[in-house]
């Protein structure tokens, strides 16, 4: 009926007055009112540049799949995916995506499908609505690598009435609007099949992309098979429970979902952001959440990588604090359970949530979920705090192994400053010397200072507890080192192991490295008798 | 109410000589419908009808809109995105090493970006800045700005904006305002006047009346964020006055590998590598130094856990990886990722980098391999499996001879198939793993003179099969060769390499093997052991008397932390005679080889000497935290890193509490008891020690 370059069947598509030739009498009528030139830089952006992921475009077939079945209740989309037969020592793949829902006429391929930009899709109802969906498969056409020729697109659909067919060839420009088209009746037919053949899709690299992406897809709205096989049945995740929560009241309401605890059976499956049950974002860095649904009210980028921020995005994230709040109310979760969870929230805020609402969850959780009076300590400095505090303040530490929780908590919690400010007097800084010299009753810093001259220089700050301090009397802080002057180890040097523990605590704590002090002390320790034989 | 507020309805009033004005959407369909030339040259009411003839001809007539809005809301993520471009467009106006100034007004709603580059003609604005996907960087060879759409990334958060530019020669001021409502309007306005080009300088500012005001300090971290890796030689980017850019000052480049996009050279994509102040350490990819993606695992895929756990370890200690994209590798619309057709050949490109920083850099440095604590061990466990499934060892081992010097590794530009994530090329660079010359190996002539030979992993395990490789300090033999283990690597290496000492012994077994070993060996034994099989030897209640308080300091330790006792035996010179003691995972074994440990045991059986006593105690704190972590770390040989250290500290706090609290027994309480019934204090010579547990064959030898 029609054969051509892309870009002359788009214009038709754009140009009315070819469009209804084309549509009404099936005559051809070059559409001269368009700017080639430009149409095809439109082309290009629109068929080439869409997506960072190479095999996003089969996704989004299966979406527009899916959505065909909006209007008609569920129904399967099925993909197979075969490897083809080798040709100069290249492997090509077949991939098909069929669904039986509604199809297309022709007006609809003209202007709908062709037309970039331009979708009848439904924000809420619809998954895919920016109506480039399948101009990026296009973009399969079109090649990447040298000596990739690009894979031929096929579409078969009709609307039960008619049939139309559109083969897309890759063209030797490699330019989306020089791929060569042709557009022709077939057999009515309902419901659309496109299918991919080329050299640019790695069979299994596709089938664990279709299940990471698309596992959480509601089966309610569609069944999706790759090659006979479920793959949204919810067999890529054991255990855990799905929560659906009442992100904002409406008009209509925002409810978002939740997916907490599980184990991922498939590889690739693992935590991230959703769209919809497609995923946007994977996490790896928190293994007890599978699933953060963004409904569709919160908006995609036409990258479909990244979540556009805006009011419904503060109410899922909001509405996720608030449900980890009511989780550990309800089972009653213990002090470390908690602390998990405020972490968990701190990595979700900062890895899911990109930080908004936080402000506002910050102040609500730490109330919930920590408690009064915790201080935030990372996990290089619990160890020294607990040793320099004593194990009571253990239930005041707050200690995030992650990264990412400890930077989200840091504006929002009191610090190691803090608490030691709270908990300590401190003397004007002095050396190690001069303090041996004027206190004469810190016994166990005389021995020090004559065991170790190498540490006289080295300042510090006499603290006195309000509190009875734990074993270790001796802390680094970026001011000195502060030492606990009721620690009976200052105070006395009379058993090995309050010298021993005074050693270890001063030399670590004026900054000398675990090894060097080892070396120090096992091997170059003078010893009291000579070599023994 | 004034005569111009009357008419100056969102269709803007007649445009005076000198002024454009009218709507974004009527620019777009008219450039899409080939009348855009027509339009400029028109006269005001002309180009009214000429306007309705394009809409009358569009099959779908708000096709313009839909574009416009496509474009303005639904490309970034984040208003960082929108800040992103305009710095993009003044990176690409502006001179090298040029200044870039932006800032926020007090109340937080004015934001302005600042360059002082080439600025735009009036027709510039109109045909480029103004039509989505017309850019006048077509064709600049430097320029990252190609789609033609990032000016309008700005109107999302500001949909009132002012560009003041001036060429030099002539200067115009551009105002957008929104039309209808918001937030997301459906079009927008625009007017175009001529300024006095004497009252401006040259470049570029754009003014954004932001829909939400920021605070200055989420300026500068969104600022950072996007910028912080620019070149301060491209553009010294400031925020309010404070320069941004300074991370790169931190990094090096480690790696270039060119990249061919279609058949055609696209330049060079360059890896960086650092860490420092103002350095993240995360795995990012920039172009031009502008963030594109923050990724947290760089490979995906199942062929790649190799590079990905040396990714995560190498950004786990604190460094920062950083891949510079040549500028003319496509990005996606929203420049959030490389474009899909281009994706594939930008990560082999990457993956060819990150495999000639490991090889030709990671390795010989020792300060990233001091930094990259235990995660070490998944990686060396990971090269030693990945040498084991690359080629099989060459058999029988070049033994005795020194180790060559590799050469580089295998050949980077040969052909390949294409096809990402081929398991041949993991293959391929688990071999060159292998074949970094990553180590160093001594070996001493016949005068006791030392020798260093630079070593690969291939090397040290023929060495190692042959049963000449030994640690360094433990004996100085001409044709053996030794492991200097105070190198982290080596460290580790030599950890893994060492199985149980049964195996050990096998292994050592073949012919090189000394027949005079300068100190006898001895197989691990228990105190039982030694007070009946060696209870005839001068100094066996000595030894059984230190064992007893060895188990007791154990015993003390691993009440305070809850562990279970670790049985305590004696050895010697299993693993050189530095050693002082080891464990295999449960138990602890101190070496009767090592001079110092002989000195420390007899120093406390002899007297109360505290720090001898403190000395031990450390010891075997050491050992036990190599035995805690076998519980945690699947190997018993965890490394020596910060988790190790951590935990050694917990032990030894544990400790201390429990004995200050009297919760265990303060083990130098048991000294006297150990010691009765001994005479004189002395330990069995190692030889007769050796001599009453040799083993059949060593006897036999």
């Amino acid at each position: 009926m029609w054969a051509g370059p892309l870009g002359e069947l788009v214009a038709i598509g754009l140009w009315r007055p070819s469009f209804d030739a084309l549509c009404r009498e099936g005559r051809v009528v070059p559409a001269r009112g368009i700017d080639r030139g430009y149409l095809r830089k439109v082309l290009d952006e629109e068929v080439a540049r869409q997506f960072g992921h190479p095999l996003r475009p089969v996704v989004e077939l299966v979406l527009n799949g899916a959505d065909a079945y909006s209007s008609c209740g569920a129904g399967v989309v099925d993909v197979t995916i075969a490897r083809r037969p080798a040709a100069h020592g290249v492997s090509r793949t077949a991939v098909e995506v069929a669904d039986l829902g509604t199809g297309m006429d022709l007006t609809t391929i003209l202007s709908r499908l062709l037309v970039p930009f331009v979708t009848d899709k439904q924000a809420g109802v619809d998954v895919g609505r920016f109506g480039v969906g399948f101009f990026s498969v296009l973009g399969l056409a079109c090649g990447s690598a040298h000596g990739d020729a690009g894979a031929s697109v096929e579409l078969s659909t009709g609307d039960g009435k008619t049939g139309w067919s559109l083969r897309v060839r890759p063209s030797r420009s490699g330019a989306a609007a020089d791929l060569h088209c042709e557009l022709s009746r077939i057999e009515p037919r309902r419901g659309t099949s496109v299918h991919l053949d080329g050299t640019c899709l790695p069979p299994d690299a596709l089938r664990s992309y279709l299940r990471e992406t698309l596992h959480f897809f509601p089966a309610r709205r569609a069944l999706l098979r790759v090659d006979g096989e479920p793959i949204n049945d919810g067999s890529a995740v054991a255990g855990g429970r799905l929560f659906t929560d009442l992100a904002s009241v409406g008009p209509p309401p925002l409810l978002a979902r939740f997916h907490l605890g599980g184990k991922p059976l498939a590889t690739g499956v693992a935590t991230g952001s959703y769209h919809a049950g497609v995923k946007v974002e994977s996490c790896l860095a928190i293994a007890e959440l599978a699933l953060v649904d963004f409904p569709s009210a919160v908006e995609l980028t036409e990258g479909r990588d990244a979540l556009k921020p805006g009011p419904a995005f503060a109410s899922v994230a909001a509405a996720f604090h608030r449900r980890l709040v009511r989780l550990a109310h309800r089972a009653q979760a213990d002090r470390e359970t908690c602390d998990r969870l405020a972490e968990l929230a701190a990595q979700a805020s900062a890895l899911l949530f990109q930080s908004i609402g936080w402000p506002e969850a910050a102040p609500m959780l730490s109330r919930q979920l920590l408690g009064p009076d915790r201080f935030l300590v990372g996990p290089d400095r619990a160890e020294a705090l607990l040793g320099f505090l004593g194990p009571r303040a253990a239930a005041r530490l707050f200690v995030p192994e992650s990264f990412w929780a400890e930077r989200e908590w840091q504006h929002w919690m009191p610090t190691e400053r803090d608490l030691l400010e709270r908990e300590l007097e401190l003397d004007p800084p002095e050396t190690l010397a001069s303090v041996a010299a004027r206190r004469r009753d810190l016994a166990g810093l005389v021995n020090l200072l004559q065991r170790a001259p190498a540490l006289r220089s080295v300042c510090l700050m006499l603290a006195r507890g309000k509190h009875p301090g734990g074993s270790i009397p001796c802390l680094g802080t970026r001011r000195g080192v502060l030492v606990r002057q009721d620690a009976p180890a200052v105070r006395s040097a009379s058993s090995w192991s309050e010298l021993y523990a005074l050693r270890a605590a001063f030399t670590r704590a004026s900054g000398v490295r675990e090894p060097d002090f080892e070396r120090d002390l096992i091997v170059n320790e003078p010893l009291g008798v000579g070599e023994f034989s | 109410m004034t005569l111009s507020s009357l008419v100056s309805d969102h269709r803007p009033a007649l445009p005076s000589p000198g002024v454009e004005a009218g709507l974004l959407s009527e620019l777009l369909l008219l450039k899409m419908h080939g009348r855009a030339d027509h339009y400029l040259a028109a006269a005001p009411d002309e180009r009214a009808r000429l306007v309705q003839t394009c809409r009358r001809e569009a099959t779908v007539p708000d096709l313009a809109e839909r574009i416009l809005s496509r474009t303005i809301y639904a490309q970034a993520a984040s208003r960082v995105a929108a800040l992103r471009e305009l710095l993009q467009n003044a990176l690409d106006a502006s001179p090298h090493g040029g200044r870039i100034d932006v800032r926020l007004s007090d109340d937080g709603y004015r934001l302005t970006v600042r360059d002082r580059g080439r600025g735009m003609t009036g027709r510039e604005v109109m045909q480029d800045l103004l039509v989505p996907f017309c850019s006048s960087k077509d064709h600049d060879e430097v320029a990252i700005g190609e789609h033609g759409i990032g000016f309008f990334a700005s109107l999302e958060i500001a949909p009132r904006v002012e560009v003041l530019t001036s060429t030099g020669g002539e200067a115009r001021r551009l105002v957008i305002d929104p039309v209808g409502d918001g937030p997301h309007h459906g079009d927008f306005s625009f007017r175009l006047e001529t300024v006095d080009a004497a009252s401006v300088t040259r470049g570029t500012t754009v003014t954004l009346w932001l829909l939400r005001p920021m605070t200055r300090t989420a300026l500068a971290t969104e600022i950072t964020a996007a910028a912080r890796l620019v070149d301060p030689y491209v553009a010294r980017i400031f925020v309010n006055d404070i320069l941004v850019n300074t991370a790169r000052a931190h990094m090096r480049r480690v790696a270039r590998v060119p990249v061919q996009l279609r058949g055609a050279s696209t330049g060079e994509l360059a890896l960086y590598f650092g860490r420092g102040d103002g350095v993240e350490p995360t795995w990012a990819v920039t172009q031009g130094g502008l963030l594109v993606t923050l990724r947290q695992d760089a490979f995906a895929g199942s062929d790649f856990a190799l590079h990905r756990d040396l990714v995560r370890a190498v950004v786990a200690a604190g460094y920062a990886l950083l891949v510079e994209l040549p500028s003319a590798v496509p990005l996606n619309k929203g420049r959030s990722a490389v474009a899909a057709y281009a994706t594939a050949e930008v990560d082999r490109a990457i993956v060819r980098a990150f495999e000639r920083f490991i090889l030709e850099d990671a390795l010989y440095d020792r300060e990233l391999l001091r930094a990259v604590d235990h995660r070490l061990s998944t990686v060396l466990d990971r090269l030693v499996m990945g040498a084991l499934m690359g080629e099989p060892m060459p058999e029988p081992p070049p033994a005795l001879e020194p180790v060559p010097v590799a050469s580089k590794p295998a050949n980077d530009e040969a052909p390949r198939a294409p096809t990402v994530a081929a398991p041949e090329d993991v293959v391929r660079f688990a071999a060159a793993l292998v074949d970094a010359p990553a180590f160093a190996l001594v070996s001493y002539d016949m005068q006791g003179g030392e020798l260093r030979h630079v070593a690969t992993l291939r090397g040290i395990f023929a060495a190692f099969r042959g049963g000449a490789l030994r640690a360094y300090g433990e004996s100085q033999h001409p044709g053996l060769l030794y492991l200097p283990t105070n190198d982290p690597l080596a460290d580790a290496l030599w950890r893994r390499l060492m199985p149980p000492p049964h195996t050990a012994e096998a292994a050592f077994a073949p012919a090189g093997e000394p027949t005079a070993p300068p100190t006898p060996a001895l197989e691990r034994v228990s105190r039982t052991a030694v007070v009946t099989a060696a209870a005839h030897l001068p100094g066996a209640g000595t030894l059984a008397a230190a064992m007893t308080i060895l188990e007791h300091i154990d015993a003390a330790i691993s009440a305070a932390a809850d562990l279970p006792p670790s049985p305590v035996t004696v050895h010697q010179a299993l693993y050189g005679r530095d050693e002082m003691a080891h464990t295999d995972g449960t138990g602890i074994s101190v070496n009767l080889a090592s001079l110092r440990v002989r000195a420390l045991l007899a120093a406390v059986v002899t007297e109360d000497d505290a720090m001898a006593f403190s000395a031990l105690v450390d010891l075997l704190l050491h050992e036990k935290t190599h035995v805690s972590l076998a519980s945690v770390v699947p190997r018993a040989s965890a490394e020596h890193g910060t988790t190790f250290y951590r935990r050694k500290d917990l032990l030894r706090r544990r400790l201390l509490e429990a004995l200050a609290s009297n919760k265990v027994v303060d083990p130098m309480l048991w000294l006297p008891t150990a010691r009765a019934g001994i005479g004189r204090a002395r330990l069995p010579s190692m030889e007769a020690l050796a001599a009453a547990f040799a083993l059949p064959q060593r006897r036999a030898a």
